[in-house]
């Protein structure tokens, strides 16, 4: 059932998949829906392993009384029909894919990213509006783009642009924080 | 790096935040992605083209909003750049103003209405802020449907005439329960009513003391500014967690700011007056009644913030009263039954 997004009344089934608005009968809010045939289809029911009978195959490697129907992509381990995950079209066991989640192997799994190359960036532009700063963000811009440069940002298209604009920032302000503490060593000593 | 490059094409120009943030739409080889940015981090959801059930698009009234007070702004600064004289600085800001406005309020008229747009799958329904506009849903529903058909298959006109004929059953039979999971309660009511009367008696106030200077005037508009901040402050708190419509939630939260923007002004405007009276700045008294006696006519800036004050007072007012009956017409208690069920005890419908 499809709810008016407004007041959460069912929408009535003769306003599915029309190309124009039309109004929701409770609170008149003009409202389009277009449906798909997942809409109709019955909840996929989930698998159970076959149980094991003492002269058939292998067994699960989590479940020593099932029937063993897929190895796992990842590490090999054989697994049940209640153990295959299937993800991206690979059959992979619930253990991989907790280590690929905490390790960040699999993309699918990752729900949130640092963008660094925005926080270097920043870290070598907002200073400069006060100067003084720089002399502490500078190197430390440089420091966090060099480590922070393979370390994977948004998973979106992007380039190392922010990087690079970081990196000629910072180094143009340490050059210039260096010639200013270089020239004033020498006013003292010539003074 | 290069693989993740290729991954993703944009479906949608993404839509900037007030002030934090944006959100875009993403088209993945299975999935689609909704990218919430917040400057120096990103959060994903996917939605895969086999689970999506159907997108629900709802016209809103928002870009009418935004006209109107482009539209109020841009006359705003019209009747001051008339009005304003002397020196050629201020009549030039403010017809460079009144050019922004209007400039503004053209590229929000030639955008498409504007929409709420949610998308819906087995187990939940989630807006898409970047599809806010009727044109953009357009589009992308051209890009997305046949990538959903190629997935799921299309429904032809009979099949789907079938499916819906019989669910049309089903909707009739599971109609109670499913209104017991979608308690129509809302609050707040009398608070936000009385705060959009504060706020209309406000604007009337401030435009008498622009006319007339009288010590009671002042002192009656600074009490109906104080009600207003506290019945603002009741009004959020009614309305959080509870089924308040959104465009009454956003018109009590632009109040909010409007108030606090008042009491701003307010403070500095009186600790200007008290610097330049510093001879009366120590007797409160004496201090109202030398501001009473001020007229806003006098300098452009106070004629502008009162011009601000009466029209945003007054906008805000009336939109939250119509808004309001509105929805009460809409949810009134006949057309909705509030479900009674066991351990929940809803409280009454107050409008």
């Amino acid at each position: 059932m499809v709810h008016c997004v407004k007041c959460e009344n069912p929408l009535p089934w003769e306003a599915f998949s029309r190309a124009d608005l039309s109004p929701c009968p409770s609170c008149g809010a003009l409202v389009r829906v277009d449906i798909f045939p997942a809409l109709f289809r019955e909840p996929d029911q989930g698998r159970r392993g076959e149980t094991l009978s003492a002269d058939q195959g292998a067994s699960c490697f989590y479940h020593h009384n099932k029937k063993a129907v897929i190895p796992c992509e990842s590490c090999g381990r054989f697994l049940c029909a209640l153990c295959d995950v299937e993800l991206n079209d690979r059959h992979i066991c619930p253990s991989c894919l907790e280590s690929g989640k905490t390790q960040r192997k699999i993309t699918h799994l990752e729900n949130n990213r640092v963008l660094y190359d925005t926080i270097v960036l920043a870290l070598a532009v907002i200073p400069l509006l006060m100067i003084w700063p720089t002399i502490l963000t500078a190197p430390a811009s440089l420091f966090l783009a060099i480590r922070y440069w393979n370390t994977p940002t948004s998973i979106l298209p992007r380039t190392k642009f922010r990087f690079i604009s970081a990196i000629s920032l910072a180094g143009l302000q340490i050059v210039g924080w260096i010639m200013i503490i270089g020239f004033m060593v020498t006013r003292t000593r010539g003074a | 790096m290069s693989k993740e490059v290729k991954t993703y094409r944009r479906l949608c120009r993404p839509k900037r935040g007030f002030l934090f943030g944006k959100s875009s739409l993403w088209l993945g080889r299975d999935h689609l992605l909704a990218v919430q940015s917040r400057y120096f981090s990103e959060d994903y959801k996917r939605f895969y083209f086999k689970d999506i059930q159907c997108l629900v698009t709802c016209k809103t009234g928002t870009g009418k909003t935004q006209n109107m007070v482009l539209g109020l702004f841009g006359l705003l600064f019209i009747a001051l750049g008339i009005r304003v004289q002397g020196v050629w600085v201020w009549p030039t800001i403010c017809w460079i103003a009144t050019c922004v406005m209007l400039l503004l309020l053209v590229i929000n008229w030639l955008r498409s209405p504007t929409c709420d747009c949610y998308l819906k799958t087995a187990v939940q329904t989630e807006k898409l802020p970047s599809l806010c506009r009727m044109r953009t849903v357009k589009k992308a529903l051209g890009l997305l449907e046949p990538l959903i058909q190629d997935v799921q298959g299309s429904l032809t006109e009979e099949e789907m005439e079938t499916n819906l004929t019989e669910g049309k059953s089903q909707e009739i039979d599971s109609k109670g329960s499913e209104r017991s999971n979608h308690p129509m309660i809302w609050e707040s009511g009398r608070t936000h009513r009385t705060l959009f009367y504060l706020l209309l008696m406000s604007g009337l106030i401030t435009a008498l003391d622009m006319r007339f200077s009288h010590v009671t005037i002042t002192l009656l508009g600074t009490f109906i500014s104080l009600g207003s901040g506290i019945c603002t402050i009741m009004a959020l708190v009614r309305q959080y967690e509870s089924k308040t419509p959104r465009a009454l939630r956003v018109i009590t939260w632009t109040t909010l700011a409007f108030v606090c923007l008042e009491f701003c002004f307010s403070y500095v405007f009186f600790f200007v007056a008290a610097m330049k009276n510093q001879e009366v700045a120590h007797n409160q008294w004496e201090m109202i009644k030398r501001l009473a006696a001020l007229s806003p006519l006098d300098s452009p800036w106070l004629t502008g913030l009162f011009a601000f004050s009466i029209s945003l007072s007054v906008l805000l007012g009336a939109a939250g009263l119509i808004l309001l009956r509105r929805y009460q017409y809409a949810y009134k208690p006949s057309s909705q039954p509030i479900p009674v069920t066991p351990g929940h005890n809803p409280r009454p419908l107050e409008v």
